[in-house]
């Protein structure tokens, strides 16, 4: 029995000997091209295009960093600003959770 | 297995069209479509056994052929490339599909019953000898279980009668390691398809 059965894993192992080409559906090329101007006419994949380009990826993530610098830099001034005004005032910026608040 | 469908071109006229196709010529890529689809699907259709799969793939090889042509710079041969594109793409369907049937499961449990679409499929390749179509569904079967890098090779050698050198180039392994990967690959279908025919006397 396990020779049958070696001797037809061996027949099947050659099953794909004298295997054919195959040939893709007529007019492969017309439908490539169909395919191709789908492809360059939806709005969303020119926008991946033009995003995916490393210069363009690169400056949006510069921008975005930068834009991120100068809100912080501002938040910070303006903590300052609040600081110095609360100084003026006398008025004491305590914490409820600050231990040594009266 | 015959090279007769493929329009024989001159590595000279290839190298041409290619340098055409850079400067953006559409009947340089006409030429090229016509001259290397039937290697381009071939290769597909051997690692997917679904001609409308490798039919799309194939589309898919051209469109990225079209886009990064300016990027081949000729340290292999034209054919090797293409072979190298065609491989990459049915691999990435291969991976997207065991990734939907991984989650098959999930998707099924809402509502969405996928799991005949995530089977594989149960074509056979269009090119096999009717009296040999029995067995050699069950050989794809198998071939469909071996590790990546062994499906590759097997199939490339198997069905698409590449030799050792250019699926060295292909797969970039030496030559040691493709043999190697080959011979594994036949092991491990003798194993598999032993365990099939024992379990199903």
């Amino acid at each position: 029995m396990e020779k049958d059965i070696t001797k037809h894993i061996e027949t099947v192992l050659n099953s794909l000997d004298g295997i054919e080409k195959a040939e893709p559906q007529p007019f492969f090329y017309t439908r490539l091209l169909a395919r191709m101007e789908q492809v360059n006419a939806s709005p969303w994949n020119k926008w991946m295009v033009i995003l995916s380009k490393p210069a363009v990826a690169v400056g949006i993530l510069s921008f975005f960093i930068v834009l991120n610098g100068i809100m912080m830099f501002s938040q910070g001034v303006q903590e300052d600003d609040n600081a110095s005004v609360a100084n003026d005032y006398l008025i004491a910026q305590h914490s409820i959770y600050d231990p040594n608040a009266e | 297995m015959g090279d007769n469908s493929i329009k024989m071109i001159r590595h000279e006229d290839e190298q041409e069209l290619i340098q055409q196709l850079i400067r953006g010529d559409e009947s340089a890529f006409r030429q090229i479509v016509e001259t290397r689809k039937s290697l381009v699907y071939n290769t597909v259709l051997g690692l997917l056994q679904n001609p409308e799969d490798a039919e799309d793939v194939t589309q898919e090889v051209f469109i990225k052929v079209y886009e990064v042509i300016h990027q081949f710079k000729g340290e292999s041969s034209f054919s090797t490339w293409l072979y190298r594109i065609a491989v990459t793409k049915s691999l990435e369907l291969i991976r997207k599909g065991k990734r939907k049937k991984r989650f098959a499961f999930i998707t099924s449990l809402f509502g969405e019953n996928d799991e005949i679409r995530h089977d594989p499929p149960n074509d056979i390749h269009p090119g096999v000898l009717m009296e040999n179509r029995e067995n050699a569904s069950k050989l794809f079967e198998a071939i469909r279980q071996l590790p990546e890098n062994q499906r590759v090779a097997f199939t490339l050698h198997k069905v698409e009668g590449v030799p050792y050198q250019e699926i060295s180039e292909i797969m970039q392994m030496s030559v040691s390691a493709i043999e190697s990967l080959i011979h594994r690959a036949k092991t491990n279908l003798k194993k598999i398809l032993k365990d099939y025919y024992l379990n199903n006397k």
